[in-house]
Order: C-alpha cells, then sequence, then structure tokens
C-alpha cells in the first residue's frame, strides 16, 4: 500500500497518464517547428 | 434546491449559447462553412470540442457512478480513454487532415468515397444510412437525459425539459453550424474540465483526506481498490478490463471526431491540440472516477450510483455551485447533441443531395437545407424521446460503438495500408457495424458482457483487411499515400 492505495493501482493510474502525456508530449516537440 | 439562484445560473448558460449561435452564423451559409467552419479553427477549440463530444452526459454520471460502483477498477477506462485520444491525434489526425486537404473534403465519406474512388457512392450510402440511424436513437436517449436533469434539478416536467433543451441545442446548431457547435463544445468541455477537476479536490477533504477515503474504502471491501476489482486475476477480470480500455478505441476514428480534424486551420493546430486534448481528458476522468470513489464514503449506499456526482454538487456546494454542475450535466449533453446532428445533416445534404444527386443549387440553398434537415432530425428525436421509447436506451449503448466499429477499421486501414480496396472497405463497414449490433442483442450475455467495440474492431479489420488481400486497390493510391506520408512525416522525428 502506498498512501493507502496498493502499488498495481497506482502502477495502472501513473501508466495511463504517463503514457498520455509522453506520447503527446514527443509528439508536440518533434513537430512545433513544422510549416 | 429549485431555488432562483440555480434557475439564473441556467438562464446565463442558455443565453450565452444562443449568443454563440448568432455570432457563428455569418459562417453558416455555405456547405463548407456550416459543416466545417470553412476549416478555419484552432487548435484549443479543436481540442477541447473533440473531446466534449466524445464524452457526453456519460462521463459526468456514468463515470463517476463507475468510480462509485467498482473503485479502482475504473482506472483500466482512464487508460483507454487517454491512450485512444493520443494515439488519435498523433497517429489518425496529420494524415487524415493531409489526405482531406488534398481531397477537398468536408466530411469522413468524402474522404473515403475519394480514397477509395467509389464512382458508384456506395460507401456514401452505407455511411448515410449508419450515421442516420446511430444518431436519430442516439440524440433522442440524450434529450431524454435533458429532460430528466431539467426535472431532477428544477422540478419541471419531463417533457419541458425535452423541449427546452432541444429548442436551444436546434437553435444555435441552425443558426451558427459547425462554427457555433465547436465554440459552444469549448465553452462546454472548459465547464465540464473544471467541475472534474474541483470535485474530487473539495470531496476528497470532506471525506476526510485521501488516506481516510482509502482508508473507509478498503475497510468497506478491499477489492474496490484493486485494479483488478472483485473479479481478481480471472478470464472475465480480463474481458471487465479490455472492454473498459476498448471504450477508448472509438476516438481512433468516429466519424464526429474525425471531423474536428478536417475543421482544423493548418496541421499546426493539430500538433497543438493534441497536448491540449491529452491533458483535457486526464482531468476529465481522473477527476470523475476519483470523485465517484470519494462519493461513495460521503454517500453510502445509493440505490442509484448514477446520482453521485447531483448528490455531491448539492451537499457540498453552496446554490450557485448546484446551478453550475446542473449547467455542466446540460453542457456535456447538449456538446454531445449539437455534433451528432449536424453529423447526420450533413450526410444527407453534402454526402447524398450534394454528392450524388448533384443538383445546380447554390450554396446558400445547399446550406439552407442543411439547416432543414438538421431541424427535421432533431424534431423526429424529440419525437422519440417525449414518447419516452425505452428501446432507445439498448440502442444507445451500441450507438457509439456501431459508429466507431463501422468507421474506425477501415479509415486506419485507409490511412496506413495502400492495400485497401473499396471492396474492403465496404466490406468492413458493414461487418464491424453488423458485428456490433448481433453481438449486443445475441453474444454479449454469454461473453461475461464483454463490450461490443472489441469484437465490432475485431471484424471490421478482418473484414477490411481479408477482402482487400483477394480484390484490386484503386489505382494511384500508392503514389497518394506517398505523398502525404512525405507531407507530415514521422510522428514521432523531427521533418
Amino acid at each position: 500500500m502506498i498512501f493507502g492505495l496498493p502499488w498495481t493501482s497506482w502502477l495502472l493510474l501513473f501508466v495511463a497518464v504517463g503514457l498520455g502525456l509522453s506520447i503527446s508530449l514527443a509528439f508536440y516537440l518533434a513537430h512545433r517547428g513544422d510549416e | 434546491m429549485y431555488s432562483a439562484t440555480i434557475i439564473s445560473v441556467l438562464v446565463v448558460y442558455l443565453l450565452i449559447l444562443l449568443a454563440i449561435g448568432l455570432w457563428g452564423g455569418r459562417e453558416s451559409k455555405t456547405v463548407s462553412g456550416y459543416y466545417v467552419a470553412g476549416k478555419k479553427l484552432p487548435s484549443w477549440v479543436i481540442a477541447f470540442s473533440s473531446n466534449s463530444t466524445g464524452e457526453s452526459a456519460w462521463l459526468l454520471l456514468g463515470l463517476t457512478g463507475m468510480g462509485y460502483t467498482v473503485g479502482a477498477h475504473a482506472f483500466w477506462i482512464i487508460l483507454g480513454e487517454v491512450l485512444g485520444i493520443a494515439l488519435a491525434w498523433t497517429l489518425v489526425a496529420r494524415p487524415f487532415k493531409a489526405y482531406t486537404d488534398r481531397f477537398d473534403s468536408i466530411t469522413v465519406p468524402d474522404y473515403l468515397e475519394d480514397r477509395f474512388r467509389d464512382k458508384a457512392h456506395v460507401i456514401r450510402w452505407i455511411s448515410a444510412v449508419i450515421i442516420l440511424s446511430m444518431v436519430t436513437a442516439y440524440t433522442a436517449a440524450q434529450l431524454t437525459a435533458s429532460g430528466k436533469a431539467f426535472d431532477s434539478f428544477l422540478g419541471t416536467s419531463y417533457g419541458t425539459g425535452v423541449l427546452i433543451g432541444a429548442a436551444v441545442i436546434l437553435y444555435y446548431t441552425t443558426v451558427g453550424g459547425f462554427k457555433a457547435v465547436a465554440y459552444s463544445d469549448l465553452l462546454q468541455g472548459v465547464l465540464m474540465f473544471v467541475c472534474l477537476v474541483t470535485l474530487p479536490l473539495v470531496a476528497i477533504p470532506a471525506a476526510g483526506g485521501w488516506t481516510e477515503v482509502m482508508g473507509a474504502l478498503h475497510a468497506e471491501d478491499p477489492a474496490l481498490l484493486k485494479p483488478m476489482g472483485s473479479f481478481g486475476l480471472t478470464l472475465p477480470g480480463v474481458i471487465s478490463a479490455m472492454g473498459f480500455v476498448g471504450i477508448g478505441l472509438a476516438f481512433l476514428g468516429a466519424p464526429q471526431l474525425l471531423t474536428r480534424f478536417i475543421s482544423a486551420r493548418d496541421q499546426k493546430q493539430i500538433v497543438e491540440g493534441g497536448f491540449i486534448a491529452v491533458v483535457c481528458v486526464i482531468g476529465f476522468d481522473v477527476g470523475a472516477v476519483l470523485s465517484g470513489m470519494a462519493g461513495r464514503v460521503l454517500f453510502p449506499g445509493l440505490l442509484d450510483p448514477e446520482t453521485v456526482l447531483p448528490e455531491m454538487s448539492a451537499s457540498l456546494f453552496p446554490a450557485v455551485f448546484t446551478g453550475i454542475f446542473l449547467v455542466v450535466v446540460l453542457a456535456a449533453i447538449m456538446s454531445t447533441v449539437d455534433s451528432l446532428l449536424i453529423l447526420a445533416s450533413s450526410a444527407v445534404v453534402r454526402d447524398i443531395v450534394q454528392q450524388i444527386f448533384n443538383p445546380k443549387w447554390s450554396e446558400k440553398r445547399l446550406s439552407f437545407y442543411g439547416k432543414l434537415i438538421t431541424v427535421v432530425i432533431g424534431a423526429a428525436a424529440v419525437i422519440m424521446a417525449l414518447a419516452e421509447v425505452r428501446m432507445v436506451f439498448w440502442f444507445v449503448l451500441f450507438a457509439w460503438s456501431g459508429l466507431a466499429c463501422a468507421f474506425t477499421p477501415v479509415v486506419l486501414c485507409s490511412l496506413f495500408w495502400k492495400g485497401t480496396t473499396r471492396a474492403g472497405a465496404i466490406a468492413g463497414m458493414i461487418g464491424g457495424f453488423v458485428t456490433t449490433v448481433a453481438w449486443v442483442v445475441f453474444f454479449k450475455e454469454g461473453f461475461y458482457d464483454l463490450y461490443e467495440m472489441l469484437p465490432g474492431f475485431a471484424v471490421g479489420f478482418i473484414l477490411t483487411i481479408g477482402v482487400s488481400l483477394v480484390t484490386d486497390p484503386p489505382e494511384g493510391v500508392g503514389e497518394e499515400m506517398k505523398a502525404v506520408r512525405e507531407a507530415v512525416g514521422s510522428p514521432f522525428r523531427r521533418g
């Protein structure tokens, strides 16, 4: 338990949020200067 | 509860929508202006519009109820939706926008017909039938929700609620066209975002704090905190988690969402919009699920878990915020209905009348008929909602996946595989759609309630690819795809 929630649930939540942010940020950084 | 404050907040909101309708009216006098706002929309409008269209009242009432009922198991829905939106913007949006600009398409059937050189217009007819059937029923169900929201928050009659909701939506959708729809979606999306981020920040401290909420849920049932919930690591548990993730697949190709990419001003708006859309859906979904979990501690034993948001808004906030929460529920309904109505209108006027029968009508006249059709479809939905046709509710369960399964596999294959053929596309569209319907009616109960999106997608892909392998692709698609790929580049590499 971490702050009352099992580590597996934290992992799922961080994968969901982290994966979404990483994918969209990588996409933004790769194309921000495109014409 | 039915105070003057709540009514005042509601009236202000409805007046703002009417003003947006008037403001958007200037753009709606041509077909392209009415259906895609002349392809001039900026990133933050298409991002919020796409998310608030994709999320109906289900986000506020259904997903909070899901957090209340299954706890951390609902994190799988967050994974599915966040991934679906991130991949839609990074992989699908740019090539789709490049193709639709190249073909001068303003609807998804426009794009599919040109991509597959479908001179017999078969894809247009199939698209129109699927869109019209799904949209009318889905709209009727959302108007039913509008009637119930007015009834429960303000004590108006159910019928009055349906009529007020429909009248406001039809006004700004017909007068203002897609521009009004998209900008009202932006307003509605921002309202939904602010409320769903605020709600757990107020509710969790009200329930004693984070550790206390988790402790109370653990004491009630430890499964509420586990990712596989009460199922554990079993076949039904895996199927349930897969179904939750599958909800997000629709973001990759549902036509009402793809239209947002067509309406973007240019590719730059898509690059910026992707990050905004992902941050927005994270706020939506994490806020909704955590609110539901805190709501279970604050209001244990609710007979209908989907009332947890209204309960929390009435108990934890002053009246003016209760009014805002009512407005947010209506916003979620309206932002979905307006987009569906304009999609259905485009299926009739642009896809059938203008492109198949090709009458020598002026743009203004076509746009007028577009508005007329919007009213006719809206009126049909109002009649269904007033009659309280209960069949609508089982129908709406697969309206979201019906639209997604008919279009997404075909759109994805058309963007990334030059071997996709016209016959493959037709087979994939019919197969994906029919499977969704058949799964709900005949098979779902026998397969641990597996969400229809997954079999619908699987059959859609299998038929599109299988039939394409034994038929010939149209001429020139290889060069066309190469040109599009060179124009948009790799999703994650510069240049």
